[in-house]
């Protein structure tokens, strides 16, 4: 078997790292394999930066997508 | 709106181990109660540190760094002052347009 290194890719709209072929979120298929900065949201109701980010489900999110 | 209270915490990594280090702050946190993490951020300019959010002391985020493998230590940011505020932060995060249809009421 070949072992390929996996790439993340990460939801263009809303930034989330998307784990199959579409974004859970959005529901779309266009995702990035080009972003930087990282962020994990564990409590979105009680978190000032999900606030700032408009971020309202918990999960991991890309800070920069190109 | 009331400020939520939360302080922004630095902590030290191992180097490249950022996303790493801020995937296991989320599993550590969600099998107990004692600390408390709202978020982590790992910036691409800060290399070697996330950021983590957290309404706790920082005694607490020292707890929590002895469970996380290539996590070292909470940084002391200003003299005495283990901690900041978000405003001083914010420029990290690049907010994105609001999303139509999740948005909260
Ligand atoms: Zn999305």
């Amino acid at each position: 078997m070949v072992v390929r290194k996996k790439q993340v890719h990460v939801c263009r709209e809303c930034h989330r790292v998307v784990d199959g072929e579409a974004c859970v979120i959005c529901g779309t298929s266009n995702l990035s394999e080009d972003w930087a900065g990282y962020l994990v949201i564990i409590d979105p109701e009680r978190s000032e930066i999900a606030r700032k980010m408009n971020i309202t489900m918990a999960g991991r999110y890309a800070l920069k997508v190109r | 709106m009331n400020e939520s209270g939360n302080k922004i915490y630095a902590i030290k990594t191992t180097a490249k181990q950022e996303r790493t280090v801020a995937d296991n702050v989320a599993k550590v946190i969600e099998g107990q109660k004692d600390i408390r993490v709202m978020a982590v951020i790992a910036p691409e300019e800060l290399k070697g540190y996330v950021l983590v959010e957290s309404p706790d002391s920082v005694a607490r985020m020292e707890q929590l760094v002895e469970q996380i493998p290539h996590a070292r230590a909470v940084v002391r940011l200003r003299g005495e002052e283990s901690y900041t505020n978000l405003s001083e932060v914010e420029h990290f995060l690049v907010p994105k347009p609001v999303v139509s249809g999740i948005t909260e009421g």
